[in-house]
Protein backbone atom coordinates (compact mmCIF):
# COMPACT_ATOMS: atom_id res chain seq x y z
CA UNK A 1 0.00 0.00 0.00
CA UNK A 2 2.51 2.78 -1.01
CA UNK A 3 1.47 6.19 -0.52
CA UNK A 4 -2.00 4.81 -0.22
CA UNK A 5 -3.76 5.87 3.25
CA UNK A 6 -5.26 2.82 4.86
CA UNK A 7 -8.95 2.77 5.05
CA UNK A 8 -10.62 2.95 8.28
CA UNK A 9 -13.67 0.22 8.91
CA UNK A 10 -16.60 1.67 8.91
CA UNK A 11 -17.28 1.85 13.13
CA UNK A 12 -21.13 0.62 13.00
CA UNK A 13 -22.26 1.95 16.38
CA UNK A 14 -23.97 5.20 14.74
CA UNK A 15 -25.47 3.35 12.31
CA UNK A 16 -27.10 0.50 14.38
CA UNK A 17 -28.67 3.08 17.34
CA UNK A 18 -29.84 5.15 14.29
CA UNK A 19 -31.56 1.92 13.06
CA UNK A 20 -33.23 0.95 16.13
CA UNK A 21 -34.23 4.98 16.94
CA UNK A 22 -35.67 4.16 13.42
CA UNK A 23 -37.51 1.16 14.51
CA UNK A 24 -39.08 2.14 17.70
CA UNK A 25 -40.25 5.65 16.07
CA UNK A 26 -42.28 3.68 13.26
CA UNK A 27 -43.88 1.40 15.65
CA UNK A 28 -44.77 4.08 18.36
CA UNK A 29 -46.52 6.11 15.13
CA UNK A 30 -47.95 2.94 13.81
CA UNK A 31 -48.75 1.42 17.15
CA UNK A 32 -49.78 4.81 18.69
CA UNK A 33 -47.88 4.82 21.76
CA UNK A 34 -47.61 8.01 23.26
CA UNK A 35 -48.31 11.04 20.49
CA UNK A 36 -46.96 11.33 17.30
CA UNK A 37 -44.42 14.15 19.17
CA UNK A 38 -42.36 11.20 20.72
CA UNK A 39 -42.37 9.22 17.95
CA UNK A 40 -41.16 12.21 15.84
CA UNK A 41 -38.56 12.26 17.99
CA UNK A 42 -37.59 8.93 17.81
CA UNK A 43 -37.66 9.20 14.32
CA UNK A 44 -35.49 12.55 14.03
CA UNK A 45 -32.74 10.73 16.58
CA UNK A 46 -32.43 7.85 14.57
CA UNK A 47 -32.00 9.68 11.45
CA UNK A 48 -29.42 12.13 12.84
CA UNK A 49 -27.51 8.62 14.28
CA UNK A 50 -27.95 6.96 10.59
CA UNK A 51 -26.44 9.97 8.90
CA UNK A 52 -23.70 10.39 11.45
CA UNK A 53 -22.65 7.12 10.81
CA UNK A 54 -23.14 6.70 7.30
CA UNK A 55 -21.15 10.22 6.70
CA UNK A 56 -18.36 9.60 9.25
CA UNK A 57 -16.23 6.56 9.19
CA UNK A 58 -14.87 5.27 12.38
CA UNK A 59 -15.65 8.23 14.57
CA UNK A 60 -15.92 5.89 17.76
CA UNK A 61 -12.98 5.18 19.71
CA UNK A 62 -10.66 4.31 16.48
CA UNK A 63 -9.59 7.61 15.49
CA UNK A 64 -7.52 9.04 18.44
CA UNK A 65 -7.51 12.93 16.96
CA UNK A 66 -11.39 12.81 17.19
CA UNK A 67 -11.78 13.41 21.04
CA UNK A 68 -14.13 16.17 21.42
CA UNK A 69 -17.50 14.50 21.03
CA UNK A 70 -16.50 12.52 18.03
CA UNK A 71 -17.51 15.02 15.87
CA UNK A 72 -14.06 16.92 15.01
CA UNK A 73 -10.44 15.64 13.40
CA UNK A 74 -7.67 17.46 13.65
CA UNK A 75 -6.31 19.81 15.95
CA UNK A 76 -7.31 23.36 14.29
CA UNK A 77 -10.63 21.84 13.33
CA UNK A 78 -11.19 20.84 17.21
CA UNK A 79 -10.09 23.87 18.74
CA UNK A 80 -12.40 26.20 16.64
CA UNK A 81 -15.12 23.61 17.66
CA UNK A 82 -14.16 24.39 21.18
CA UNK A 83 -14.21 28.28 21.22
CA UNK A 84 -17.49 28.52 19.03
CA UNK A 85 -19.09 26.06 22.42
CA UNK A 86 -17.95 28.34 24.22
CA UNK A 87 -19.45 31.59 23.09
CA UNK A 88 -22.52 29.15 22.51
CA UNK A 89 -22.30 28.29 26.46
CA UNK A 90 -21.98 32.32 27.21
CA UNK A 91 -24.86 32.82 24.46
CA UNK A 92 -27.18 30.30 27.29
CA UNK A 93 -26.10 31.45 30.57
CA UNK A 94 -27.10 34.76 29.25
CA UNK A 95 -30.17 33.97 27.75
CA UNK A 96 -31.36 32.27 30.68
CA UNK A 97 -30.22 35.24 32.89
CA UNK A 98 -32.42 37.45 31.21
CA UNK A 99 -35.74 35.37 30.60
CA UNK A 100 -35.30 34.81 34.31
CA UNK A 101 -34.81 38.51 35.40
CA UNK A 102 -37.72 39.51 32.64
CA UNK A 103 -40.07 37.13 34.58
CA UNK A 104 -39.26 38.10 37.71
CA UNK A 105 -41.51 41.17 38.61
CA UNK A 106 -44.59 39.12 37.96
CA UNK A 107 -43.66 36.45 40.61
CA UNK A 108 -41.96 38.62 42.61
CA UNK A 109 -44.00 42.30 43.17
CA UNK A 110 -46.37 42.53 45.93
CA UNK A 111 -49.01 44.56 46.23
CA UNK A 112 -48.36 46.18 49.49
CA UNK A 113 -45.68 47.72 47.37
CA UNK A 114 -48.04 49.41 44.65
CA UNK A 115 -46.98 47.22 42.15
CA UNK A 116 -49.26 44.83 40.30
CA UNK A 117 -48.56 41.28 41.70
CA UNK A 118 -48.41 37.46 40.28
CA UNK A 119 -52.28 36.07 39.30
CA UNK A 120 -53.56 33.07 40.27
CA UNK A 121 -55.48 31.42 37.47
CA UNK A 122 -55.78 28.27 39.45
CA UNK A 123 -53.84 24.80 38.83
CA UNK A 124 -55.49 23.99 35.62
CA UNK A 125 -55.46 27.32 33.64
CA UNK A 126 -53.51 27.10 30.67
CA UNK A 127 -54.10 30.92 29.58
CA UNK A 128 -51.23 32.52 28.60
CA UNK A 129 -49.24 34.61 31.26
CA UNK A 130 -50.18 38.11 30.97
CA UNK A 131 -48.46 41.02 32.31
CA UNK A 132 -49.41 43.49 34.31
CA UNK A 133 -52.81 42.09 34.21
CA UNK A 134 -55.60 43.39 36.73
CA UNK A 135 -56.38 41.31 39.76
CA UNK A 136 -59.19 41.52 42.11
CA UNK A 137 -59.36 43.43 44.69
CA UNK A 138 -58.91 41.41 48.65
CA UNK A 139 -62.09 41.63 50.99
CA UNK B 1 -2.40 47.10 39.88
CA UNK B 2 -3.51 45.98 36.30
CA UNK B 3 -5.79 48.31 34.74
CA UNK B 4 -8.47 45.65 34.33
CA UNK B 5 -8.24 44.35 38.33
CA UNK B 6 -9.07 47.97 38.63
CA UNK B 7 -12.13 48.67 36.90
CA UNK B 8 -13.20 45.10 38.22
CA UNK B 9 -12.70 46.45 41.98
CA UNK B 10 -14.20 49.99 40.65
CA UNK B 11 -17.26 47.73 38.88
CA UNK B 12 -18.16 45.10 42.39
CA UNK B 13 -17.80 48.69 44.87
CA UNK B 14 -20.61 50.70 42.53
CA UNK B 15 -22.66 47.49 42.26
CA UNK B 16 -22.50 46.98 45.68
CA UNK B 17 -23.73 50.13 46.46
CA UNK B 18 -26.37 50.23 44.32
CA UNK B 19 -27.51 47.03 45.65
CA UNK B 20 -27.88 48.22 49.47
CA UNK B 21 -29.33 51.44 47.84
CA UNK B 22 -31.95 49.41 46.23
CA UNK B 23 -32.90 47.00 49.41
CA UNK B 24 -32.48 50.14 51.76
CA UNK B 25 -35.21 51.82 49.82
CA UNK B 26 -37.39 49.20 49.54
CA UNK B 27 -39.05 49.34 46.29
CA UNK B 28 -40.79 46.25 46.40
CA UNK B 29 -38.34 43.92 44.21
CA UNK B 30 -35.96 42.49 46.81
CA UNK B 31 -34.09 40.32 44.01
CA UNK B 32 -32.72 42.88 42.28
CA UNK B 33 -31.17 44.22 45.29
CA UNK B 34 -29.79 40.57 46.21
CA UNK B 35 -28.28 40.17 42.53
CA UNK B 36 -27.11 43.69 42.74
CA UNK B 37 -24.99 42.63 45.89
CA UNK B 38 -23.64 38.84 44.77
CA UNK B 39 -22.30 40.77 41.42
CA UNK B 40 -20.86 43.37 43.65
CA UNK B 41 -19.11 40.90 45.30
CA UNK B 42 -18.56 38.43 42.94
CA UNK B 43 -16.63 41.53 41.14
CA UNK B 44 -14.77 42.67 43.99
CA UNK B 45 -13.26 38.75 45.18
CA UNK B 46 -12.31 37.82 41.30
CA UNK B 47 -10.68 41.41 41.04
CA UNK B 48 -8.73 41.30 44.66
CA UNK B 49 -7.99 36.92 43.99
CA UNK B 50 -6.82 37.77 40.63
CA UNK B 51 -4.19 40.83 41.66
CA UNK B 52 -3.05 38.65 44.41
CA UNK B 53 -2.83 35.63 42.48
CA UNK B 54 -1.43 36.85 39.57
CA UNK B 55 -0.09 40.51 39.94
CA UNK B 56 1.28 42.06 37.04
CA UNK B 57 2.35 38.73 35.29
CA UNK B 58 0.42 36.72 32.58
CA UNK B 59 -2.98 35.81 33.73
CA UNK B 60 -3.23 33.08 30.62
CA UNK B 61 -1.61 31.49 27.89
CA UNK B 62 -2.26 29.32 25.11
CA UNK B 63 -2.50 25.87 26.83
CA UNK B 64 -4.85 27.59 29.40
CA UNK B 65 -7.21 29.31 26.88
CA UNK B 66 -7.72 25.91 25.32
CA UNK B 67 -8.38 24.35 28.64
CA UNK B 68 -11.14 27.07 29.37
CA UNK B 69 -12.53 26.72 25.94
CA UNK B 70 -12.66 23.15 26.45
CA UNK B 71 -14.28 23.31 29.93
CA UNK B 72 -16.92 25.85 28.56
CA UNK B 73 -17.99 23.11 25.69
CA UNK B 74 -18.22 20.39 27.95
CA UNK B 75 -20.28 22.47 30.04
CA UNK B 76 -22.53 23.57 27.22
CA UNK B 77 -23.11 19.92 26.20
CA UNK B 78 -23.71 19.36 30.08
CA UNK B 79 -26.41 22.15 30.05
CA UNK B 80 -28.13 20.86 26.88
CA UNK B 81 -28.52 17.26 28.07
CA UNK B 82 -29.96 18.92 31.51
CA UNK B 83 -32.89 20.93 30.10
CA UNK B 84 -33.11 17.97 27.54
CA UNK B 85 -33.63 16.27 30.11
CA UNK B 86 -35.76 18.53 32.00
CA UNK B 87 -38.23 18.82 28.83
CA UNK B 88 -38.49 15.15 28.95
CA UNK B 89 -39.86 14.83 32.52
CA UNK B 90 -42.10 18.07 32.32
CA UNK B 91 -43.19 16.48 28.98
CA UNK B 92 -43.92 12.90 30.72
CA UNK B 93 -45.37 14.69 33.85
CA UNK B 94 -42.78 12.89 36.02
CA UNK B 95 -41.31 16.42 37.44
CA UNK B 96 -43.07 19.52 36.73
CA UNK B 97 -41.34 22.50 37.46
CA UNK B 98 -42.59 26.39 37.06
CA UNK B 99 -40.66 28.18 34.49
CA UNK B 100 -38.42 30.45 37.07
CA UNK B 101 -37.54 27.14 38.73
CA UNK B 102 -36.56 25.69 35.45
CA UNK B 103 -34.42 28.66 34.05
CA UNK B 104 -32.72 29.15 37.85
CA UNK B 105 -32.12 25.61 38.05
CA UNK B 106 -30.52 25.50 34.35
CA UNK B 107 -28.58 28.69 34.98
CA UNK B 108 -26.81 26.76 38.42
CA UNK B 109 -26.16 24.00 36.00
CA UNK B 110 -24.68 26.10 33.32
CA UNK B 111 -22.29 28.17 35.48
CA UNK B 112 -21.60 25.37 38.09
CA UNK B 113 -20.57 22.54 35.39
CA UNK B 114 -18.56 25.67 33.48
CA UNK B 115 -16.21 26.08 36.15
CA UNK B 116 -16.04 22.05 37.44
CA UNK B 117 -15.08 21.50 34.03
CA UNK B 118 -12.18 23.92 33.44
CA UNK B 119 -10.90 23.11 37.47
CA UNK B 120 -10.98 19.76 36.88
CA UNK B 121 -9.14 19.65 33.43
CA UNK B 122 -6.48 22.78 34.87
CA UNK B 123 -5.96 19.62 37.65
CA UNK B 124 -5.66 16.99 34.83
CA UNK B 125 -3.35 19.32 32.96
CA UNK B 126 -4.48 18.55 29.30
CA UNK B 127 -7.75 18.35 27.67
CA UNK B 128 -6.82 14.64 26.38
Amino acid sequence: MNGVPATRPRNPFYSIVGVLFLVCGVLALVMRWGDFITGGFLLLVGAGYLVVGLARPGTFGENPESTLFGLWADERSKQFGALGLSYAWLTDLLFHVRSLLAGLPEHTQTRDAGLPGPVDRGADSISPSVPNAPIPERE
Amino acid sequence: MKQRNLYRLIVGVMMIISGIVTLVRNTGEAAFGIILLSAGCAFLAVGIVRHRQYGDGLESDERSRKIGAYGLSYAWLTGLLFMFALFWLDYLKILRLGTPSALALSIVVLALSGRLYQVYLFRKGDIE
